[in-house]
């Protein structure tokens, strides 16, 4: 339970999320976005611990990477000077990756982390034990690609 | 005083360590044979229901090693995504079955030596598979247009494609594959082979994981583990089927001092790049299940284009290098867009390591040849998808491709080893084949020296198959299977205390 704190705490002191609702209108959603940082925090929380003792730290250094880069603390900027110095903050070598990571997480986890929006058709109900065996059906040709 | 528990011991005839494709073949032919298996599963056992009743994001986390995220480290790092629940990456994969072409079963035969791995060794097994999972070809369904749209497209060109052949019958397009199956429709091992390996005698146990295999160079005395309450648990076994998957499999023999130097050293790999492409009509791609149709024209060079699930989510993530006026279009324009998957296989290897502290670590390095297959498949799949209609196409990299010339262009000035590449097929990393090779495995699944312990997973394939592994790591492990219970007794494995 500590270690989970600690995540969502290191994640919401990193600004991504104020970035993520700037570059993303649908991540502005409270319910969108309080999604996108569960499905974040919780690929976070099962990773091997040294992996996740990083992602801890460097979303705690983020703040200062962006003060680096941008002269100006995240949580004092606008949405658009966010959007500039995330990018900004991207041209840093490894940072790229860190930060593109998290929004993919965080876009699918705020889009693919609610009850189906998309059912296709009268889907059969799930069952409640394994189906029985059919009987033996003729044989399949095989459809293997040379 | 140490406070460290004493490990609860549990003696048992045979024992198999994990419960994906190759794990569920070996516990149902040991149960049928009255050998009562215990199965250890390092995951959680999930029902077709609480599936329906779970988030697709929620699904991922939880029925995903390390929530789909395993770096391979090299140029690009690539996220390999494996199962880790009872079925293993059956319960999470498209439920495709393709038979091993019997080219590749004679390359393998003749050049590593696994006679009797031949496709007409393997006839029977397949059969059998494709009946127990009720394989047939997957019909299209009112969101399977991405899928009809490459067939004709193919047509046109004159290149090869193949209905899928699915083991889904009855499948609703739910379109929820990747996430596990809601409708109970995929036949998973955790829907067939497992639940009637119970119906014998055998015991799943979930939450338990195999940590390291106790042996003296050529008997495994014991299984050390860890089971869901953290609690140590020591199996004395009298015989061992390894299964953990083809990173696992090597990490625990490399962990036990088997074959060290060998095992996971050449691990083969299958990588996957994403293309969304936005249509100029609409066709209702997230109505449709994963794919009905594949490109096997260059399937010889292990190259395949297939749709791929579209979900909001899933759409916005492989966009995500695109910036968001790319992503807030194309989740507006939805029923427009689809994602085809461009599935190829690399020649160079991924090596298993360990790093203190960090457990198991995956490294590979791409060779030239690898690099030159990924820019022809990209501009192929280009040149087939503009074809069936395609108005734009994003690349792995930032860029929008508007025709097959920009692909080309595309293609020739960017470097695929900075592209955005995915895996979740490896194999052979424990494989078998003669030890001047590489081999590891003996042609009876056996690590070389050792009489009581066999690998039946992906790791045991002589090579990469160059289409999805599942059948052919069935029919291996199927006949493994076979050839330990009809082998003659070689006197009753001494069980140590």
């Amino acid at each position: 339970m500590r270690a989970a704190g600690a995540l969502e705490r290191a994640l919401s002191a990193s600004g991504l999320p104020a970035v993520w609702a700037a570059r993303h209108p649908v991540l502005r959603d409270r319910a969108v976005r309080e999604r996108a940082l569960a499905h974040v925090t919780g690929s976070l929380r099962v990773q091997p611990r040294p992996y996740r003792i990083a992602a801890g730290l460097a979303l705690r250094l983020l703040p200062l990477a962006f003060l680096l880069v941008t002269g100006r603390w995240a949580t004092l900027a606008g949405p658009a000077a966010l959007a500039n110095g995330s990018a900004r903050l991207a041209r840093l070598p490894g940072v790229a990756l860190l930060l593109r990571s998290a929004e993919a997480l965080a876009l699918y986890g705020g889009l693919d982390g609610g009850p189906d929006r998309l059912v296709a058709g009268a889907g059969a109900p799930p069952p409640d034990s394994p189906p029985k065996s059919p009987p033996v059906p003729p044989s399949v040709p095989t459809g293997a690609p040379s | 005083m140490s406070g460290r528990r004493a490990p609860r011991a549990v003696d048992c005839e045979t024992l198999v360590i994990g419960s994906g494709a190759g794990g569920a073949v070996a516990a149902l032919e040991l149960a049928r044979a009255g050998r009562h298996p215990r199965v250890l599963e390092e995951g959680p056992r999930v029902s077709p229901a609480e599936l329906a009743a779970t988030a697709p994001a929620d699904s991922l986390r939880r029925l995903y090693r390390n929530a789909g995220l395993t770096p391979v480290y090299g140029s690009p790092v690539i996220p390999y995504g494996e199962g880790r629940c009872v079925g293993g990456t059956t319960v999470v994969n498209g439920g495709l079955l393709w038979e091993p072409p019997a080219g590749l079963l004679d390359r393998w035969a003749d050049g590593l030596g696994t006679d009797g791995y031949r496709a007409r060794h393997l006839a029977g097994h397949l059969s059998e598979i494709s009946r127990r999972l009720e394989v047939e070809a997957q019909r299209h369904g009112a969101g399977n247009e991405d899928s009809r749209l490459l067939a004709t497209a193919a047509d046109g060109l004159g290149w090869g494609w193949t209905l899928a052949r699915r083991a889904a019958p009855g499948c609703a397009h739910r379109n929820r594959c990747p996430t596990g199956c809601p409708s109970g429709a995929k036949r998973t091992m955790a829907t067939t082979y497992l639940p009637e390996a119970e119906r014998y005698g055998a015991r799943i146990e979930p939450g338990v994981r195999a940590v390291r295999l106790e042996h003296d160079g050529s008997t495994v005395r014991a299984v050390r583990a860890v089971g869901p309450d953290g609690a140590p648990v020591r199996y004395r076994p009298r015989t061992v089927f390894l299964a953990a998957g083809a990173v696992g499999s090597a990490a625990l023999l490399q962990r036990s001092g088997i074959h060290r130097r060998t095992a996971g050293r050449a691990m083969a790999f299958h990588v996957n790049l994403r293309l969304p492409v936005r249509f100029g009509s609409a066709l209702h791609a997230e109505r449709g299940t994963i794919f009905t149709a594949q490109l096997s024209e260059f399937g010889g060079l292990g190259v395949h284009v297939m749709a791929a699930n579209l979900t909001p989510g899933s759409l916005a993530a492989a966009l995500a290098r695109q910036g968001p006026a790319v992503i807030d279009a194309a989740l507006a324009g939805l029923e427009r867009m689809a994602v085809f998957t461009v599935q190829v296989r690399m020649t160079g290897r991924i090596r298993v390591g360990r790093f203190p502290g960090a457990g198991t670590v995956l490294r590979h390095r791409l060779t030239p040849y690898d690099v030159d297959l990924l820019r022809f498949a990209l501009v192929r799949a280009a040149r087939l998808l503009f074809r069936a209609g395609a108005v734009e196409l994003y690349p792995p990299a930032p860029g929008v491709l508007g025709s097959p010339r920009a692909a080309e262009e595309f293609a020739r000035r960017s470097d695929p080893r900075g592209w955005d590449l995915v895996s979740v097929h490896a194999m052979a990393s424990c494989p078998m084949g003669p030890p001047e090779r590489g081999g590891v495995c003996d042609t009876d699944g056996r690590p070389y020296g050792f009489r009581n312990l066999y690998v039946c997973d992906a790791a045991v394939l002589p090579g990469p198959t160059g289409i999805s592994p599942q059948g052919t790591i069935m029919a291996f492990a199927h006949e493994i299977a076979a050839r330990h219970l009809t082998a003659p007794a070689a006197g009753p494995v001494r069980r140590h205390r």
